[in-house]
């Protein structure tokens, strides 16, 4: 097959994507004083709810929703199939090389997959539907390493298989828990990742079982023992992945053809390395599962009906709830919030849409105390300024920079992990000296790299956001509200106007809205103020 | 978790190393005033703890205890069924002419230490009711209270509170996450990499970072808003402050074979070839430089990849390359630092969240197990191997004495953090206390001093 290349399809982009979640605000006419018109706490409100629930605010959004209000934007989010992605699909053109089938990729095309989550976070108006996808990337951790290393042809494998769950938890991100758990658990890099590839009757293999109990659902020492392990572990046996044709990647039971045209690897199971004899899990226990002997491929059923007993577990309720809850509420959820959560799972069989709903139509949502209580993970405050300062992918649309930034200078290597725990949750845990710096790092590049990877135009953004008479004053004033809405107080703003208005020597240098350094001059403060310390929380 | 070599994690491409390679380090007065100031406070850092140095590595995963220091007296490592393909055999492990304990032969650059009398190891380290989570026992290793969930604090990141160091290379973390040992309120840098730790160098950049009332250097010192905000001004500090500070750290005078760069410069020197070995091996030569060079007391790295519930190896295989690695930067670390003339001054601390079930599993593996081993090397380290000989260790008794599985421990691990932190870093009880919380109270033969320093 001849393989589209994948510059063509990115050069053939002439129409610029802009980080607008329907229309450019490059487009409103000048005297549109823009976000300048939306009143305060709407403005703030609006802002507080787009970093919660996806990437934070773009101009475009906070306008949508300082008219309409967060409970409409909550709603909105809650249905993204109703919300048009149609300004998205050159994208689907350029990331076209990752529906090649398994046998026919190659290694390069992770960054792609990389790239293309960029995008999506971007630029995608189903921000609540990206933020999940990367939420069950996390919580369901695999590690693109470990299959490159354990399969032949890894390379071309790996980016598959990671593509392959990327879209599965994008497709459920709003579904029913056990659907995820169990496209998770049934991904060929999972059964790779954490061994049962390799669990076996009568030697079975913990690896999977214990993790399945401790990060997966219930939560570390919350309702089992390790005789409980051993026992899930059992029901796994016969658990793997082999060879088959394209047309069975999805049928467990279809025969394995190893080296066959097109082969690809999937899930399979081998009735005849299964343990089939009785099993009790959680024996004595208010949450017991009793499972009778099968044979053959009934046997594939044990794992099922413990992952779907372990969905709906109130102890699955309410770790996952906490998780939830201190993604998008505080690192600090109250009890209460996650009971009501808890119950809500448990009534609807750990539905997400109303999980969801529930934590956000929350009063803790959007509380005085939880508002700028949290810090951006590293994908995040990349995905933020690009939003607040209008960036558009331009040119290759081939955001070299945007990855090796995070990963070189930041840390942060989406589907590469190599722990199944997932990049970690908590502010404290992710804040460092190496990701502050790699931040200010990567700043530099709104003044540095024009027409690379994502071009800021900040003269004009601004002049539509209440600085149109190009004074240094309301230049300052309109990029702390693009950027920070409420939180960008009188020291901030004095701060950001000696960075405009000195030299390096701390000289007064005016601006001039007719000199030909204007732009350039715009853009360097807008890289100074999106490094002030608020610029990583969220 | 995997078990297998691991490339490195990025894939930069042409042009990102254009851009890296132009980025050179920081300049500028601002640097130069910064780093006046720092050295000062690094001869004062000197003079408090006599110069003394101290490198942690941590293995995660679990390091298999039993296939490092091997007890070579009991009979029931190599009985029938033990470990039918993970079984080093008697004439291939390193026997330390101890009575009994033997490395495992990856290890044999390790030899040099130890027969230098610089390298003690200790077997059967744990704590009591330890946990099998890989994420509950690294938390406990790290924070130095086991069985507390609710403990943030690193034990590293107290000693930098208790010491009340306002440098903030009093500690680094040289790993791509901070490793929990360094992190608290007490905010310590963070530098995964010496080379990526620098700004594009233009004129905007110093700018932007300030000094004195201007940029982010005011920015950083202003009063805290909510949440995290006074972690993230005091994160901001403690960045620009080492920032400058390293930017003039000169360029490393080590030999080419002590920390090979690249895949092909480690199969040059007879070691495994996966990005893994590199960045670990870079990562300890970025930490030795830091120790060396600036007022930095505490330094740390890690290695992922001990979980090896698969395909484990024997003397041959992914265990193996990894303890050699390990070796190598034990023996590298030795020869570097006496050439400086700090070996003496220098403690490396070897440790993992525990060892692994004696028996083996059904995929020529192990399962996460108890009690483990853990190393420690320096000029001033009384070598010698603790805890594996007939007597201490008794045969057909030892290796099923947890649970029938397990390993039980004989040494606390706090017992080991808190001689190296009284003897090495001379710290008295009242810090100690803080440090190690209340472990001068703790009684009981798993807390007995073993005589690791001279």
């Amino acid at each position: 097959m001849l393989r589209p290349h994948r510059y063509f399809h990115a050069l053939a982009l002439s129409a610029a994507l802009a980080a607008c979640d329907a229309k450019s605000s490059h487009s409103s006419p000048i005297t549109d004083p823009g976000i300048g018109a939306i009143p305060p706490q709407a403005l703030a409100q609006a802002g507080h709810a787009l970093r919660r629930i996806g990437f934070g605010p773009s101009p475009q959004s906070l306008q949508d929703i300082g008219q309409q209000g967060v409970a409409w934007y909550v709603e909105q989010q809650l249905h993204p199939l109703l919300i048009d992605e149609s300004a998205l699909e050159p994208l689907a053109t350029w990331t076209a090389l990752l529906s090649l089938p398994q046998s026919e990729q190659d290694a390069a095309l992770l960054a792609q997959l990389v790239e293309r989550q960029f995008v999506r976070a971007i630029y995608s108006p189903r921000q609540l539907v990206e933020s999940m996808t990367l939420f069950w990337e996390g919580h369901f951790n695999t590690n693109y390493w470990t299959v490159f290393n354990w399969s032949l042809n890894g390379e071309a494998r790996a980016t598959w298989l990671e593509t392959r769950e990327n879209e599965l938890f994008r497709a459920k991100a709003l579904g029913r828990f056990e659907e995820l758990l169990r496209a998770s658990a049934t991904s060929p890099a999972m059964l790779i990742t954490l061994d049962n590839v390799v669990n076996v009757a009568g030697n079975p293999n913990e690896n999977y079982a214990r993790e399945l109990v401790e990060l997966f659902t219930m939560g570390v020492d919350n309702g089992y023992t390790q005789h409980d392990i051993e026992e899930l572990a059992r029901c796994f046996t016969g658990w793997g992945v082999c060879e088959v044709a394209p047309a069975d990647v999805d049928d467990p039971l279809a025969a394995c053809a190893p080296g066959s045209v097109g082969a690809t690897l999937a899930f399979h199971f081998d009735a005849s390395r299964h343990d089939g004899g009785p099993k009790t899990i959680f024996a004595g226990t208010d949450h017991e599962l009793a499972l009778p002997a099968r044979s053959g491929n009934a046997g594939l059923d044990d794992g099922f009906d413990v992952l779907r007993h372990l969905s709906n577990l109130p102890e699955t309720a309410g770790f996952l709830c906490k998780k939830l809850a201190r993604k998008f509420v505080s690192d600090t959820p109250s009890p209460q919030l996650i009971q009501v959560c808890a119950d809500v799972w448990v009534a609807t069989s750990g539905d997400l849409t109303e999980v969801l709903r529930t934590l956000l139509t929350s009063a803790d949502f959007m509380s005085e105390e939880n508002t700028w209580s949290k810090v951006e993970t590293p994908f995040e405050s990349l995905c933020s300024v690009v939003r607040a300062l209008d960036g558009r992918a331009t040119r290759e649309i081939e955001l070299t920079n945007f990855r090796a930034t995070l990963e070189l200078k930041l840390h942060q290597s989406l589907f590469r992990w190599p722990e199944p725990d997932g990049f970690p949750e908590l502010g404290d845990e992710q804040l460092g000296t190496a990701r502050m710096l790699g931040r200010i790092a990567f700043n530099q590049w709104i003044y540095l790299g024009q027409g690379d990877d994502i071009h800021f135009d900040v003269a004009n953004l601004v002049a539509h956001h209440g600085a149109g008479d190009g004074s240094a004053a309301n230049v300052v004033k309109a990029l702390g509200k693009l950027l920070y809405q409420d939180n960008f107080a009188a020291a901030d703003e004095a701060l950001a106007l000696d960075f405009l208005e000195t030299d390096a020597n701390h000289a007064p240098l005016p601006l001039d809205p007719h000199a030909g350094d204007y732009a350039q001059r715009l853009k360097q403060v807008a890289a100074f103020i999106a490094s002030l310390p608020q610029g990583v929380e969220q | 978790m995997n078990p297998r070599p691991e490339p490195r994690a990025a894939l930069p491409s042409r042009r990102d190393v254009l851009h890296w390679m132009s980025a050179a380090s920081l300049m500028g007065a601002a640097a130069s005033f910064v780093a006046s100031s720092l050295a000062t406070r690094s001869a004062q850092a000197a003079a408090q703890g006599g110069g003394r140095k101290l490198l942690t590595i941590f293995l995660r995963g679990g390091n298999d205890g039993l296939n490092t220091l091997i007890p070579l007296h009991d009979p029931q490592y190599s009985a029938a069924g033990v470990r039918p393909t993970l079984r080093i055999p008697a004439n291939l492990a390193l026997d330390l002419g101890t009575g009994g304990a033997a490395f495992h032969p990856a290890m044999a650059r390790a030899l040099e230490v130890f027969q230098a009398g610089e390298l003690a190891a200790v077997a059967r380290v744990g704590y009591a009711n330890s946990s099998l989570s890989h994420f509950s026992s690294q938390r406990f290793l790290e924070t130095g209270l086991p069985g507390d969930d609710s403990l943030d604090e690193g034990w590293v990141a107290r000693w930098a509170r208790v010491q009340a160091s306002a440098d903030s290379l009093a500690a680094v973390s040289v790993s791509p996450q901070v490793q929990r040992m360094f992190l608290g309120p007490h905010v310590v840098a963070n530098v995964p990499d010496l080379a990526q730790y620098a700004l594009s160098a233009d004129p905007v950049a110093s700018k932007i970072l300030g000094s004195g009332a201007h940029g982010l250097a005011s920015s950083y010192g202003a009063l805290p808003r909510v949440g995290y905000d006074g972690l993230v001004r005091r994160t901001g500090s403690a960045m620009r402050e080492s920032l400058l500070a390293l930017s003039t750290l000169p360029p490393h005078p080590f030999a080419p074979d002590s920390f090979p760069a690249d895949p092909a410069a480690c199969a040059a020197e007879g070691l495994p070839s996966g990005w893994w070995a590199a960045t670990f091996l870079a990562n300890v030569r970025d930490a030795l430089q830091i120790l060396q060079g600036t007022g930095c007391t505490i330094a740390g790295v890690e290695m992922p990849g001990f979980d090896h519930h698969v395909g484990q190896g024997a003397a041959n295989g992914d265990h193996a390359a990894r303890l050699m690695v390990v070796a190598h930067a034990l023996r590298s670390l030795r020869r570097e630092a006496q050439q400086s003339g700090v070996w003496s001054d220098l403690a490396v601390l070897v440790v993992s969240e525990f060892g692994r079930t004696s028996r083996e599993n059904g995929s020529g593996g192990t399962d996460h197990g108890r009690g483990g081993v853990t190393l420690l090397a320096g000029g001033s380290v009384h070598g010698g191997v603790h805890h594996c000989d007939p007597v201490s260790w008794p045969a057909n008794a030892t290796l099923f004495s947890d649970a029938n599985k397990y390993i039980a421990h004989r040494t606390d691990y706090r017992a080991l953090y808190a001689e190296v932190l009284r003897h090495h870093l001379l710290l008295g009880d009242p810090e100690l206390d803080q440090v190690i919380p209340g472990f001068t109270q703790l009684s009981g033969p798993e807390f007995q001093e073993l005589g690791l320093f001279v």
